[in-house]
């Protein structure tokens, strides 16, 4: 076999061996697949369905000779091409660059040029995943327009292109972050892009959900960005001229593509090397004097895991949701038009809620994981097993409840209604520490086999996690609710409402923090994991 | 004198597997005890257990007279634990991982400034200011020491603790371990190199198979087991003599 095959052979054997590290046994493999294709086929197809029509409508739409549709697909691919690029050019930069395993590749008789491709193949599995999803934009196109089979075929192939230029631009930036950034840098740096590519995504997702009700508007907003679109430098204008089979367009997508893909292949797999030897900063003589604060045990704890979660991108974003979710829907509400203000305001703050709800059980499990990645440490300092809990479930909560207070805040403002809100905000608080702690439950019970901070939970604790924090959700804003409106449902008797959507649902909080107590006693959230070790 | 440390009758099992059987020892004020072992001896179960990481089958741990098993936290509060492979909060940087210890331990800002400073200075510490994600094992090393030694806990237990360390920083530990021990602290340590518990070591323990084999200071070693280097001596109780190491060798 050659090396290529030798390399790609051991990760593929490496990701399967993941589940079995751990003792556990995981899902069979066709299972994942299934899921993955569930996944892409449920978001595919109604895509396709939407944007036939899309395309229908916009093709007849000409700007300075060039279709609506034509536009769009243009937009599509600088999206996917921009999308793909901030999200690979760390990763690659950290996979190939700066990482442990390529470190000990380099120390085998394997060329580095192999080592390079094998890892850009592997890095590319991982991260152009969002690259599938042009997929059926593309064929929605074609069957629009009225493309041959052969013509699709084409498109496909030009799509690789495209994709290899891409690839090959990520990998020279890369290249030249390695020599400047630190790894942990390069880390956060790419844990920050994901999820702004991410909000960037649902952003889009919501503006394209009103494309085809407003034809015109979209149009007219279309037509001021034609001549930069449609600019001859773009690599997105050669692919749309190479699939009108248009020479210009095919010749620039097959030079640029195989120079950028042969200029990366030398330059790149040549510095893998100076990846290694980079600066990382210079050290410096460090003023004890006024640099240090004491605390008190508890106190301690609270500051250094409020710096920890600072400082964890993936635990910062899920804290930034729960303000973007009400806010993009609110405004999505008002700018449809549709329904007046307190119409806008009630799915706005429902909507932050459950992703508070939700987020919170995550957001713990992460800051958990990070203090199980770091082991023994916290056993043998002299404070009481869970005052490291209480800590993080403290510092989860509250900072869940002060992003809910600020942006219901802001909401009250525009609506001039701040009872509602805020009354939701003190019954939400409970609940959410009552899921912070069912967090630090979640991570032992259904740990990661990874033991990644990203995603802390495997498939069942994540789902548990959604259906635990979907009913806290539930919970909060019914409480919320009924104490603001008095009235839910005209037609029940009074005291079967207070009971229905007060009482019940204050009755489940305790059961459910029952629970949670009980469940975290135990288990020992210290030893995650069965330890043989001698 | 008072022991600083008893062990009586500690075991570990891990299921069918006996990590550590009925092994007793005891630290004086003054001493350093050298554990020692062939890998998979059980020498870091032994410390896991000494420092509270994990529970004992079966047996009692006394640390400076207070029971490990009913109070923990006053045990952990009088001792120091520098671990064969630190793992650190890799988003604090060095600085703010020592002020963290610090309060925890509920130390006077004054005397840990000075503690931190003259510590910096002996192992030429100079990168508290970054994140400790961006450390070397070395500086992370360093680091961890600094965490124990600022404090002068009257127990320090040191797993491997030269391991990444610059022959400067590694001779400067030893000085500071002895001169620790000479102002009345208990040193337990693990490690394989022999010569440094051979220099050391007031007293050594040798376990195998989870039991210990052997106890005592250098010169009751050498006399029990007639032979001269604490290597010999190693190599013969852990069942791996001379004739036996030549033999693979010569197969090999």
């Amino acid at each position: 076999m050659s090396q290529l095959g030798l390399l790609l052979r051991y990760k593929l054997m490496m990701w399967s061996n993941i589940p079995k590290r751990r003792g556990r046994r995981g899902m069979p493999l066709f299972v994942y697949v299934l899921i993955l294709a569930g996944i892409f086929a449920g978001i595919s197809i109604p895509a396709y369905f939407l944007f036939i029509d899309t395309f229908r409508n916009y093709s007849s739409i000409i700007f300075n000779g060039v279709s609506l549709a034509d536009i769009f697909v243009e937009i599509s691919m600088i999206g996917i091409f921009i999308l793909v690029l901030v999200t690979d050019t760390p990763s690659i930069a950290l996979n190939i660059f700066m990482s442990d395993d390529v470190e000990f590749l380099l120390s085998l008789p394997i060329s580095q040029p192999t080592i390079f491709v094998s890892k850009t193949i592997e890095t590319m599995v991982q991260g152009g995943f969002p690259a599938l999803f042009l997929i059926p934009i593309l064929i929605a196109y074609a069957t629009a327009t009225e493309m041959s089979w052969y013509a699709i075929i084409f498109m496909f192939l030009m799509y690789i292109l495209y994709f290899f230029i891409l690839t090959a631009v990520s990998a020279l930036i890369a290249l030249g972050v390695s020599k400047v950034a630190s790894r942990s840098g390069t880390q956060r740096f790419m844990i920050f892009t994901s999820l702004i590519v991410y909000v960037f995504a649902i952003i889009l997702m919501n503006a394209v959900g009103s494309l085809n009700s407003n034809t015109t508007a979209t149009a007219n907003s279309f037509a001021h960005y034609v001549n930069t679109v449609n600019s001859p430098f773009l690599p997105s204008t050669w692919f749309l001229d190479a699939i009108k089979m248009q020479w210009q367009g095919i010749l620039f997508l097959v030079v640029a593509s195989g120079g950028l893909s042969i200029l990366a292949y030398i330059v790149a797999s040549n510095g893998i090397l100076t990846g290694f030897s980079r600066m990382t900063g210079a050290n410096k003589k460090t003023s004890h004097k006024k640099a240090y604060r004491i605390r008190g045990p508890i106190m301690a704890f609270v500051s250094k895991d409020i710096k920890l979660m600072r400082r964890e991108p993936s635990i910062l974003f899920l804290l930034i949701y729960p303000a973007i979710f009400p806010l993009i829907f609110f405004a999505g509400s008002i700018f449809s038009g549709h329904g007046g203000m307190i119409d806008a305001m009630i799915p706005a703050i429902l909507m932050s809620v459950f992703v508070s709800s939700m987020y919170t059980v995550m957001a713990t499990a992460s800051l958990v994981s990070i203090e199980i990645k770091v082991g023994d440490f916290v056993n043998t300092l002299p404070v009481g097993k869970r005052t490291p809990l209480w800590s993080k479930a403290f510092v989860i909560m509250s900072s869940f409840a002060i992003v809910m207070i600020v942006t219901f805040a802001i909401l009250s403002i525009i609506f001039g209604d701040a009872f509602f809100p805020m009354i939701t905000v003190v019954f939400s608080a409970p609940i959410l520490l009552i899921l912070s702690f069912f967090g630090v439950y979640a991570t032992i019970k259904w740990p990661n086999s990874i033991g990644g901070i990203r995603r802390p939970l495997n498939t069942t604790g994540s789902f548990v996690s959604m259906g635990i924090g979907f009913l806290g959700a539930v919970l909060a804003f019914s409480e919320g609710f009924y104490v603001s409106e008095n009235q839910i449902i005209s037609f029940l008797p009074a005291v079967l409402e207070f009971f229905v959507f007060f009482v019940a649902p204050v009755l489940v909080e305790i059961i459910l923090a029952y629970i949670t107590f009980k469940l975290l006693s135990k288990v020992d959230w210290t030893k995650p994991y069965k330890s043989e070790e001698r | 004198m008072n022991e600083l440390v008893r062990v009586s009758n500690l075991k570990k099992d891990f299921g069918k597997v006996i990590a550590v059987n009925s092994i007793n020892f005891g630290i004086r004020p003054g001493e350093i005890y050298g554990f020692l072992g062939p890998n998979g001896a059980g020498k870091t179960t032994t410390i896991r257990m000494l420092t509270g990481i994990l529970i004992p089958t079966d047996g009692k741990i006394e640390i400076c007279g207070i029971d490990l098993e009913k109070d923990p936290i006053s045990v952990k509060s009088q001792i120091g634990v520098v671990p064969d492979e630190p793992k650190l909060y890799e988003n604090m940087t060095g600085q703010e991982f020592l002020e963290f210890i610090g309060s925890i331990f509920s130390m006077k800002k004054e005397e840990m400034v000075k503690k931190i400073s003259e510590l910096c200075d002996a192992f030429e510490i100079n990168f508290l200011e970054k994140f400790i994600g961006d450390y070397s094992h070395g500086m992370k090393q360093k680091l961890i020491l600094t965490s124990v030694l600022m404090r002068k806990p009257r127990v320090i237990f040191l797993d491997e603790a030269t391991v990444g360390l610059d022959a400067k920083s590694a001779k400067i530990l030893k000085m500071l371990l002895r001169k620790y021990a000479d102002e009345g602290s208990a040193i337990f340590m693990t490690t394989h190199v022999l010569e440094i518990a051979e220099k050391m070591c007031d007293r050594i323990g040798i376990i195998k198979d989870g039991t210990i084999v052997a106890e005592g200071s250098l010169s009751e070693l050498r006399s029990k087991s007639g032979q001269q280097s604490l290597e010999d001596i190693f190599l013969n109780l852990t069942g791996s003599n001379e004739e036996e190491v030549k033999e693979i060798i010569d197969n090999l």
